[in-house]
């Protein structure tokens, strides 16, 4: 079994002996000890760990200030903070630099095993979302047959970090046991053309284009909710929308840091129609 | 909709922002928008619902943005909204709306909060869910925030 790797940065012994013992016969192994926040540094240049312990207090360096150059090299680095102080100002701080999780000393050996698990499996939950978007594709390419009578012509997805809009924009958030968002993403054109088919009408106002653009994305958000609520079955991991933003300008970013997300774009007759759906990890 | 929802997120600012050393944290002018929110460069959207359902939009510009961003990373000078400062602002919305949803609750009102998503660019605007919102500056150590809260 290939060991996940754990840096330790800590100036007490006693601790680092603590928290190895808390790993012990586990599927983590300590691949290095770092007394000072700059062998912290230099060690996990070298070592790349795939996870790293951090004590607050080190003799060069604040804590969270090593959490910090360590996220400048890695970004995606992940690392827990272990502590004698454990407050809500320490976890707003280490959260706002990117710390994963906060234990206070002396830290139990199930607490930390348990943290680490839920950290790592952040990333194996990234197949069960994957598996999610189909329901929003299905529920995004019925309802552009069943509401407006056009053929979908062609399907494509692609994985982005970041969505550049074409125009008008409705964001709806997800919450609950999966938290994330999906967007509906169209050219000011394509929005009046899809409106027009929309309401059967060949007159249009803006307000009218907003209204329906931000239906038409509550309904296949609902759609695909209520097909994955089905599928999750139990209360405890429903998933909920809060209610549609519109966004209306060109080429504005919308970041969402923590999230990968999948950008559909469906080709109609009026032109192409974008749906972006991203997830971060779970509850 | 009842002004006095305001409150929380005004709390929460108050309470948060000490916490990532701002030192001087007050209450700006207070208004009610109607239609769009101008975004001033960086937007950052929260949504909101269960018992109290809507939007919330933090608006900064990208100098405030960078200014917060460098304060939370201690110090750290920020130039660009790069990445690491990109997901400050984001996770301050988030301390921020989630504080605030908690507050919520004490008062017997349960809300969910979605990620928050980091709109940035020029000339844009928004419409959070409600015709008409609420209007809040936040000023902390000079910098301005501005809190549209829209609540169905």
């Amino acid at each position: 079994m290939i060991k996940i790797r754990v840096l330790i940065v800590d100036d007490s012994p006693f601790s680092q002996r603590l928290i190895k013992d808390a790993l012990k016969e586990s599927k983590y192994e300590v691949c290095g000890c770092a007394g000072t926040g700059s062998d912290g540094i230099r060690q996990y240049r070298e070592l790349q760990p795939d996870l790293v312990t951090m004590d607050l207090t080190l003799p060069d360096m604040d804590g969270l200030e090593c959490c910090r150059e360590l996220l400048t090299i890695d970004p995606a680095g992940k690392i827990v903070v272990v502590s004698a102080m454990k407050d809500e100002a320490i976890i707003n701080r280490g959260t706002a630099i990117g710390v994963k999780a906060f234990f206070q000393k002396p830290v139990k050996s199930e607490a930390l095993l348990l943290g680490f698990e839920q950290i790592i499996s952040q990333q194996g939950n990234e197949a069960g979302q994957q598996h999610f978007l189909e329901y929003f594709i299905a529920a995004f390419t019925k309802n552009i047959k069943d509401m407006t009578g056009m053929d979908v012509l062609s399907v494509d997805h692609s994985k982005i970090q970041t969505v550049v809009s074409h125009g008008l924009g409705v964001i709806i958030g997800i919450t609950g046991s999966q938290q994330g968002r999906i967007m509906l993403d169209v050219s000011m054109d394509v929005a009046q053309e899809f409106t027009k088919k929309l309401l059967g009408t060949d007159v249009v106002a803006d307000e009218d284009i907003f209204n329906s653009i931000s239906e038409f994305t509550n309904i296949i958000a609902g759609h695909s909710i209520s097909e994955i609520n089905n599928v999750l079955k139990a209360k405890e991991f429903e998933i909920r929308l809060t209610p549609p933003s519109i966004i209306i300008g060109e080429s504005i970013a919308i970041i969402n840091p923590k999230m990968t997300s999948n950008t559909v774009t469906a080709k109609t007759a009026i032109g192409p129609l974008h749906m972006n759906v991203g997830f971060v990890g779970g509850k | 909709m009842d002004v006095k929802v305001i409150n929380p997120f005004i709390d929460a600012i108050m309470n948060i922002m000490p916490q990532l050393g701002f030192q001087n944290v007050v209450k700006g002018k207070l208004s009610v928008g109607e239609q769009f929110v101008e975004s001033k460069g960086i937007t950052v959207l929260v949504g909101l619902t269960d018992q109290l359902r809507g939007n919330i939009a933090y608006n900064f510009t990208e100098a405030t943005a960078m200014s917060i961003a460098s304060k939370m990373m201690m110090g750290m000078p920020v130039t660009t909204l790069d990445d690491l400062a990109q997901s400050a602002i984001s996770e301050l919305t988030n301390m921020v709306t989630g504080n605030a949803a908690t507050r919520f609750e004490k008062d017997g009102l349960r809300v969910d909060i979605s990620p928050p998503s980091l709109v940035v660019g020029e000339n844009f605007k928004l419409k959070v869910s409600s015709a008409k919102f609420l209007v809040v500056e936040m000023i902390a150590d000079s910098l301005v925030i501005e809190l549209n809260i829209g609540i169905e």
